[in-house]
């Protein structure tokens, strides 16, 4: 008796035949900012652009102005960071073009400092007084403007100027640079880091994933490699052939020449490279710039940097003749070696924490990456920019050199850069681990702060320690390792102890991530 | 494509699932059901190898997930609950950098994120900041995110929530355009979307497997409600006696008027028969229904089994006694 089978009409679901697909909009309009508050800043910052540049300006005039011409210099930054500000938050066409040729007479002045004969004889003339300022300022204006340029044309051509203008840069820094040593030690390294910034901003300012940026990436990256083969030749030239010690090109020439290029080489390998390490440690290294910790960091290290250097010439000038090595005086004070101590917890303390916290560490480790990628990829970006945040210390240096008129012994600075890094290095892993065993950036940073503090305890504590004590202390201290570095005294053996370290807690760290697996 | 067998998941004295065994085979749509806190995202966070099993085995693409992770990972997209993202990063950038963490050549890049937002409906704010989108956004920046490798096996765990009514459709239909290459398990808790895109449904209570069946197998479970003024035995008898009918049961007399839920054994419309059966004797019908049985019916006739821990407990305090 039965009839027919049971057959239910189903609902016909989503994309059924008589859907009419809806266009998709935007779920909100982004209306355009109305930048007043950052105009009026522009202005104050034109004034003081003004004030600084006239007081500057007026001894060379032989005249008689308010504010002497530090405080020139002083009201000039000022005014000049207020207008790059203006520039980077205002869009109007108008303000735009104007930066925008501001940027480029800039640039083309820079260039003519370079290339037109200096009047006055100095190091490398008016390129290093006058040259290299404009030019790192035409880059940021230039920087700037682009980032609202939506014309695409005056986009193109800033672009390829900026391109253009660094390829010159780096070749000339690396040619002239392997000819003329004079040329290198001053001159050509700024070219050499200038280059360099210029490119990676042709670089990063690409559109997404289009192959002009891929194409430079490993044209730099090709240039460091020739440049690094030919300055270890020519460094190794003389143990080679048995040539005469005169002929020594290792210290500095050879070095700078094979840093930059190594440098250089690290960047083509982080713009073009797609291994997971590479591709983890670009963004963990843009997430410190995502954040306010790295701007306040680079900022807290600049104004120490400044504060003991000004507190460094003052003695150095007050005492009459120094014994070398002078740059003991400079580091090793009470607040760069404290700065030091808290930089790395700071660094540190959100890297692994933040992600437990929020949850991205399950996205993170559900994508075809391990652990030791992970871990590594943050360690690697935590020392870069352990050792970026840095540089306003260094530059400090090269302004005594250059301004000062006076050569000092800089071969201290070298063996203590690599103490530095060592045991910057071992604080970074420590740090790194506190931040993998718990969701909270706080603890983490107590953590390693307690464990770095206990490190620097051991300094005094070998200080009147008995014999086999005293030896070992001096092996974990890293503050005994920082002064015999700066006295220019270098042993390998005590890098030791900081290098293990480093290792380990990397290793301790992988195995934190990799124990949720464990049953 | 997925293989789970006897899975089990302790977490300290929580047990969160209990011997867990189904399969999903290729190009099939599986919907993950179950109460809150069942077991589904244990489940699903084993399978994608973030946490390890108690015990049990479960293979995904072939690759077991304790052993070969990394091969099981490449496999895999996966939508997690919360969608945990990168709030200071931007739609595209966030994109980029997962579509080169999950290893898309750079030639092919461009191409399979413009699919993603587009499919995604993500095209008009690639440049804004994560942190500033909304949770439907957020969802949607997740779903992109499982698909930019084009895995063969999706596991999207509650893929609609959040979602705005036109956006649900939208993602319905683009799991269900996807499942004709890719293999999905989905869980949600919006049976009308299982209804409408899964093939197969498990269903999963206090960590354990209730029921796994096709949706057209539910279907076919129809039952018949029948109202008839007459002795309710009687006519219960008489039922019995049409050839095709497999159970039937009285729900009571009220008024003169017995009511019965009759269930047949095939695919079969037995109304007409059923009718008359009843009307020869020389009772009248008063109500004469076919009922198909939907999901939801399953679902709860699932939660209404004997509870599992109850059962635990029980035999636990047995042990106590011996």
């Amino acid at each position: 008796m039965a009839t027919r089978a049971i057959k239910r009409k189903r609902d016909p679901g989503p994309g059924g035949p008589n859907w009419a697909p809806i266009p998709e909009r935007a779920p909100s309009i982004i209306r355009a900012d109305k930048a007043i508050v950052f105009r009026m800043l522009g202005m104050v910052g034109l004034v003081f652009t003004a004030v600084g540049t006239l007081a500057m300006a007026a001894p060379s005039w032989k005249m008689n102005y308010m504010i002497g011409p530090e405080w020139g210099f002083f009201w000039f930054t000022i005014g000049v960071g207020l207008l790059l500000f203006h520039a980077i938050s205002d869009a109007e066409i108008q303000y735009r073009r104007t930066y925008g040729a501001l940027g480029l007479v800039l640039l083309f002045a820079g260039i003519a400092a370079k290339v037109l004969p200096a009047g006055d004889a100095g190091m490398g003339g008016g390129f290093l007084a006058f040259g290299v300022p404009a030019l790192t300022l035409a880059l940021g204006f230039l920087l700037a403007v682009l980032r609202h340029e939506s014309d695409s044309f005056w986009r193109k051509m800033i672009l390829r100027i900026i391109g253009l203008t660094g390829a010159a840069m780096v070749l000339a820094g690396f040619l002239a640079g392997n000819v003329n040593s004079n040329f290198l030690r001053g001159e050509g390294l700024l070219l050499l880091i200038l280059g360099l910034f210029y490119v990676s901003a042709f670089i990063a300012m690409q559109e997404t994933g289009s192959n002009t940026g891929y194409r430079a990436g490993l044209a730099l990256g090709v240039v460091g490699i020739l440049a690094f083969l030919v300055a270890l030749f020519r460094s190794l030239r003389p143990a080679l052939f048995g040539l005469p010690a005169s002929e020594a090109y290792m210290v500095p020439d050879g070095l700078i020449l094979m840093a930059m290029a190594l440098l250089y080489v690290a960047l083509s390998l982080g713009i073009c490279c797609d291994w997971p390490v590479v591709v983890l440690t670009r963004r963990e290294l843009a997430a410190f710039f995502y954040s306010p910790i790295a701007y306040i960091v680079i900022l807290g290290f600049a104004v120490v940097g400044w504060l003991t250097f000004a507190k460094f010439v003052g003695q150095v000038l007050s005492s009459g003749p120094v014994m070398e090595p002078i740059m003991a005086r400079y580091i090793l004070d009470f607040t760069p070696v404290i700065c030091l101590i808290l930089i790395a917890p700071v660094i540190t303390m959100r890297l692994i924490s933040e992600e437990k916290r929020s949850g991205t560490l399950e996205v993170l480790l559900t994508a075809p990456v391990n652990e030791t990628s992970v871990v590594l990829s943050k360690y690697f970006a935590a020392c870069i920019f352990f050792t970026v945040a840095l540089t306003p210390w260094w530059l400090f240096l090269v302004s005594l050199r250059v301004f000062g008129g006076q050569p000092f012994d800089y071969r201290p600075l070298l063996s203590f850069f690599i103490a530095l890094s060592c045991s910057g290095a071992g604080f970074i892993g420590v740090g790194l681990f506190f931040s993998s065993v718990t969701k909270n950036q706080i603890i983490a940073a107590v953590l390693a702060f307690a464990a770095i503090m206990g490190l620097t305890v051991v300094f005094w504590l070998g200080m009147d320690a008995a014999p086999p004590w005293r030896e070992i202390f001096g092996h974990i201290s890293y503050l005994d390792m920082w002064i015999s570095a700066l006295e220019g005294q270098f042993a390998p053996r005590y890098l030791l102890f900081h290098v293990s370290l480093a290792v380990f807690f990397v290793f301790l760290t992988i195995k934190v991530l990799e124990a949720r697996k464990w049953t | 494509m997925i293989e789970v067998d006897k899975l089990t998941k302790y977490f300290g004295p929580v047990q969160a699932i209990d011997r867990v065994t189904f399969q999903v085979d290729k190009g099939e749509i599986v919907g993950f059901l179950g109460p809150n806190g069942a077991g589904k995202t244990t489940t699903m966070r084993i399978l994608t190898s973030y946490m390890p099993a108690t015990s049990g085995i479960a293979k995904v693409a072939g690759y077991d997930v304790m052993t070969e992770s990394t091969d099981v990972r490449r496999n895999i997209g996966y939508l997690q609950e919360s969608v945990p993202l990168y709030g200071e990063m931007r739609v595209l950038e966030y994109l980029d950098y997962r579509a080169k963490l999950k290893g898309v050549p750079r030639g092919q890049r461009a191409q399979r994120i413009g699919y993603c937002l587009e499919r995604c409906r993500l095209r008009e704010v690639t440049r804004r900041l994560i942190g500033t989108l909304s949770r439907g956004y957020r969802q949607r920046v997740g779903l992109a995110d499982a698909m930019v490798h084009d895995p063969p096996i999706l596991i999207l765990d509650e893929p609609t929530a959040g979602l705005d009514p036109l956006q649900i459709r939208e993602t319905l239909a683009l799991i269900k355009e996807l499942g004709q290459s890719h293999t999905i398990l989905l869980s949600t808790h919006i049976l009308s979307e299982v209804e409408a895109v899964c093939e197969r449904v498990i269903i999963i209570n206090a960590g354990r497997i209730g029921f796994s069946q096709s949706l057209a197998e539910i279907e076919s479970e129809s039952r018949i409600l029948l109202e008839v003024r007459g002795p309710s035995e009687q006519v219960s008898g008489t039922l019995r006696g049409i050839s095709g009918v497999s159970q039937v049961k009285p729900l009571g007399q009220d008024d003169g008027l017995a009511s019965f839920e009759i269930r047949t054994q095939e695919e079969t419309d037995l109304r007409e028969a059923v009718s008359r059966a009843v009307t020869d004797k020389g009772w009248l019908v008063c109500r004469l229904d076919l009922k198909y049985r939907r999901l939801e019916d399953a679902f709860f006739d699932v939660l209404r089994e004997e509870d599992p821990l109850k059962e635990l407990e029980k035999s636990s305090e047995a042990i106590k006694k011996i």
